[in-house]
């Protein structure tokens, strides 16, 4: 056996979990889009337009939603190309944490954001 | 100088073990229609006889004489000076990637080979199995009474021009998982399975293919890749559903 050591640091759930993301990516943005620009009669063209638009309770989820496989895709593809620097097991933890740390604070800094401007009303 | 002789200055990579490397230059008069292989071994004849490479077969199935041509992998004996310069330009020649140098344009494939060897790399395979899954087969029989050479030439070229492999030996390699891909396919042996379910093996892959475009050999290492993981997966959902109905 040339091949020894195992390094489980990335694995079939990790990639499932990075597939299914970018998978859920293109379909909610194609609803994004297709919202965005056809739905809403001549488009979201003001500030006033969008805060009505986000009034609609689908809208806030479905962003958030999106925002979550956004973060969750790009962190983990980020992490696949850090892992080509071969971190030794100790930095590479540090690395872990790092990431759950942005992501989460990108996450709930996103999420609060849909809520404001939930919050500012229809804007009438 | 016309239509069948060339003069074309050929850049070659030399290195002696332990020693710093560099590139000689040898300009010869050449048949745009010859092959590469044919003037390095001119070079090494004429020119200079300390010059090392390797090739056995001169007809691309030994898979011996992979080498680096204008920075691009080739299997040298098949490659003619016409694709790959133009009359007074310049070849340069190089050893394969992510291969330690022994000598000139001679790597050390034995990690290869071993590795090869852990995949379980088989040379032959019925009719059936010999060639991608999805290609139209050819002169099968039920019984699978017909063998033949399976397309892999052992060449490393895959490993050479991975970008991946360029980042850690430790990478199994295109190669490799093609031949653990192959086998799995024959055997459905599952400790193939766990060999490359490892992020030194099919998931270090980023899918940028390149192994698929210089395979010499249609082994299309890449979609193979891909392949494992797709049946890595199947496994582990299968395992757990074979665990619970065990359990009950
Ligand atoms: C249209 C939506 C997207 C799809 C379908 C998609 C799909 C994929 C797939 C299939 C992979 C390869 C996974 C693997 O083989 O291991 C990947 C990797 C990656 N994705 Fe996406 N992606 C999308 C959007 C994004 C976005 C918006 C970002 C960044 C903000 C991103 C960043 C990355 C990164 C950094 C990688 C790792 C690349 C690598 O392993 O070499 N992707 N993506
Ligand atoms: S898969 Fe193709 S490129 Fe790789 S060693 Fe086999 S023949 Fe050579
Ligand atoms: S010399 Fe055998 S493949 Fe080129």
């Amino acid at each position: 056996m040339y091949t020894s050591s195992k390094k489980p640091q990335e694995g079939t759930f990790l990639w499932l979990l990075k597939i299914i993301a970018g998978l859920l990516i293109i379909i909610i943005l194609g609803i994004h889009f297709y919202v965005n620009h056809l739905v809403a009669p001549g488009g979201l063209l003001s500030y006033s337009n969008v805060l009505a638009y986000y009034q609609n309770p689908i809208i806030p989820i479905m962003e958030i939603i999106f925002l979550i496989f956004v973060v969750t895709h790009a962190l983990l593809g980020l992490r696949s190309i850090v892992l080509d620097l071969n971190p030794s097991q100790a930095v590479l933890r540090w690395i872990n944490i790092g990431f759950v740390l942005i992501g989460a604070i990108a996450v709930i800094y996103g999420t609060w954001l849909v809520f404001f401007v939930v919050a500012k009303g229809s804007g009438a | 100088m016309n239509e069948t002789h060339w003069r074309v200055t050929f850049e070659i990579f030399r290195q002696k073990t332990g020693q710093p490397c560099h590139f000689d230059e040898y300009v010869m008069d050449v048949d745009p229609d010859e092959y590469v292989l044919d003037v390095v071994e001119r070079i090494w004849a004429y020119n200079d006889r300390s010059l090392t490479f390797r090739h056995a077969c001169h007809h691309s199935t030994c898979g011996a004489c992979g080498m680096r041509v204008n920075s691009v992998e080739k299997l040298s004996c098949i490659t003619p000076i016409r694709e790959v310069a133009r009359n007074g330009g310049k070849v340069r020649v190089e050893p394969l990637r992510n291969f330690p140098v022994l000598s000139d344009l001679v790597v050390d494939m034995g990690a290869f080979y071993l590795r090869l060897d852990d995949a379980k790399f088989s040379q032959v395979a019925s009719l059936k199995d010999a060639c991608l899954p999805f290609e139209r087969k050819q002169q099968v029989r039920e019984d699978g009474s017909y063998e033949r050479l399976v397309d892999c030439l052992e060449c490393g070229m895959c490993i050479s021009a991975c970008p991946v492999a360029l980042t850690t030996p430790e990478y199994l390699g295109p190669g490799v998982l093609a031949a653990a891909q192959h086998a799995f396919h024959q055997s459905r042996d599952t400790s193939l399975l766990d060999l490359v379910d490892d992020q030194d093996g099919v998931w270090r892959c980023h899918s940028a293919y390149e192994c698929t475009a210089v395979c010499p050999s249609n082994v299309d290492p890449g979609w193979r890749i891909m392949d494992l993981r797709k049946n890595i997966l199947r496994h582990q959902i299968s395992k757990i559903f074979s665990r619970r109905g065990q359990s009950r």
